[in-house]
């Protein structure tokens, strides 16, 4: 009999391979629980945790998830009537709360750094018939580097993740959020004290005070096998950033949720509240953005394909191919003119735009510059330079699932336009562009 | 660029090479999923407590 795995086209000898390791490997480790995570459009982690018996028949027949899940709004609710007939003729293969199917992965087995005895692992949503469902957020990004790769291209994405980390005023359980009398949906959220004061931009002495829960940030996201590369403490009030080494892009976005989920509740079992929310409701805090470092590879040669060896001739610095290679030139133009359409997942909640304020560093205007954190986009580095070869195109905030990429190479291929804020190329220039951060519409435009 | 969640939903539904891309199902569930914030958002009394059980919470 075909199993759920095998219908799927997930059963290969790889994934066998990997099913006999995590069957050992549970138990040689004694695991009691297994928990199955699935990735929801909020960047949540839901699904089941499973008993050690319970394993073997998930891996070959999946985990029944009710498919209300996939429609929820970040306050649970969910934004279709699933009884009313007509309500979800869109989505064919979702009506009356019908159950899917969350099929694991067990190549991304991994144990859990801050919980006893318990292992994950990531699964994607299928439908009951054995078709992907495609509205699953994991399975979106990976269509389009599939797409990007059949024009020769991998993405790869470094990440920098500012947030906040607050000590809960009471023990976890004593939270007000706990107290059955005030059960509300949502719930209250808890009181807090802040871990460092802030504005004191990368003080040492602001890192020594936010050790404690800082180290168990370090702890969760090596023990997840995260490539951690700095703890900051930014300028704001209790907030601190992590950084992490390029990786792929696919890989890129499963670290972002295993690191977000998995600080959350490790600062929590030790007393701490941790918010990746862009602006938390207090008076005087700084909003958190992040960055997403982006680069093309050519995936035959393995090499950069935004970097070149020299200027292109003729170009100074504020034209795009001083820097960026044509595809590189290409990527930038296609990420400004999707600019204004990316907003939405980029900047995904109400909370997010009180980010967008003048004279701050989050961008109000569809631009890009050199090394300018005032633009939505930074080319960094230069024509030959080794040093930043995966940190050429910086945008700001982090898309969730990037569709916006390269406009297709051809002749008449889109321009960026000139950067902004270049002093220098202006100055040779005699004022032949005025770099008016309000002239970012034009910045934009195709020459 | 889009002040508001609102036009930024907007701004996603007038691209339409962006809409091809994700496929028109993809685009219309997210953007039916953040209207439905923004409907219970615009309902309620106090914005700033609404934030902060709806955001910071839980996120």
């Amino acid at each position: 009999m075909t199993s759920f795995a095998e219908a799927c086209g997930a059963a290969d000898a790889p994934r066998a391979a990997a099913c006999d390791s995590l069957a050992q490997r549970m138990h040689e480790e004694g695991l009691g629980l297994v928990r199955v995570g699935w990735c929801d459009l909020h960047g949540v982690l839901r699904g089941k945790t499973l008993s050690a018996a319970a394993v073997p028949r998930a891996l070959a027949s999946g985990v029944g998830m009710v498919s209300t899940v996939l429609l929820k709004d970040t306050s649970d609710r969910t934004a279709y009537k699933v009884f009313e007939p007509g309500s979800v003729d869109a989505l064919p293969g979702f009506g009356f709360a019908n159950n899917l199917l969350l099929l694991p992965d067990p190549a991304s087995f991994r144990t859990l750094p801050w919980a006893p005895n318990t292992g994950w692992m990531r699964a994607e949503a299928w439908f009951d018939d054995a078709t992907p469902v495609p509205i699953d957020t994991r399975r979106i990004l990976r269509h389009a580097l599939d797409r990007l790769a059949a024009r020769g291209y991998g993405l790869k994405c470094g990440l920098e993740v500012e947030f906040h980390i607050y000590r809960l005023s009471a023990a976890p359980r004593d939270d007000a959020s706990l107290d059955p009398e005030r059960a509300a949906w949502p719930g209250e959220p808890p009181a807090v004290t802040m871990i460092h004061p802030g504005y004191n931009l990368l003080a040492e002495s602001w890192a020594d005070r936010a050790d404690e829960p800082l180290r168990i940030v370090q702890r969760t996201a090596e023990g997840l096998g995260l490539p951690l590369a700095s703890l900051e403490i930014e300028l704001g009030p209790s907030q601190v950033e992590a950084v992490f080494d390029a990786t792929d892009a696919l890989t890129a976005a499963d670290e972002m949720v295993a690191f977000r989920n998995g600080v959350t509740q490790a600062l929590r079992r030790a007393g701490y509240h941790a918010s990746f929310v862009c602006r938390p409701p207090f008076p005087n805090v700084m909003a958190s953005g992040w960055h997403l470092h982006q680069s093309l590879v050519d995936l035959k040669t393995g090499a950069n394909a935004f970097r070149r060896d020299t200027p292109a001739p003729g170009t100074n610095e504020a034209d795009a191919q001083h820097t960026l290679s044509a595809a590189g030139e290409s990527w930038l133009a296609g990420l400004l003119a999707h600019g204004r359409a990316m907003t939405a997942f980029c900047a995904p909640t109400i909370n997010a735009y009180a980010r967008f304020r003048p004279n701050a560093m989050a961008p109000n205007a569809v631009i890009w510059g050199r090394d300018n954190r005032g633009a939505m986009l930074r080319v960094l580095g230069r024509a030959g330079d080794p040093g930043t070869p995966d940190r050429r195109a910086e945008r700001e905030p982090l898309p969730l699932h990037r569709g916006a990429g390269p406009r297709r190479a051809r002749r008449s291929r889109p321009r960026p336009g000139r950067a902004i804020g270049e002093r220098r190329a202006l100055r040779r220039e005699r004022g032949a562009i005025a770099a008016q951060p309000g002239r970012g519409a034009g910045c934009a435009r195709r020459r | 660029m889009p002040p508001s969640l609102g036009e930024a939903l907007d701004a996603l539904g007038a691209d339409e090479r962006l809409v091809a891309a994700f496929g028109t199902q993809v685009v219309d569930w997210f953007t039916q999923v953040k209207r439905s914030e923004l409907a219970r958002f615009d309902q309620a009394d106090d914005k700033d407590a609404w934030q902060a059980r709806e955001y910071f919470s839980r996120f």
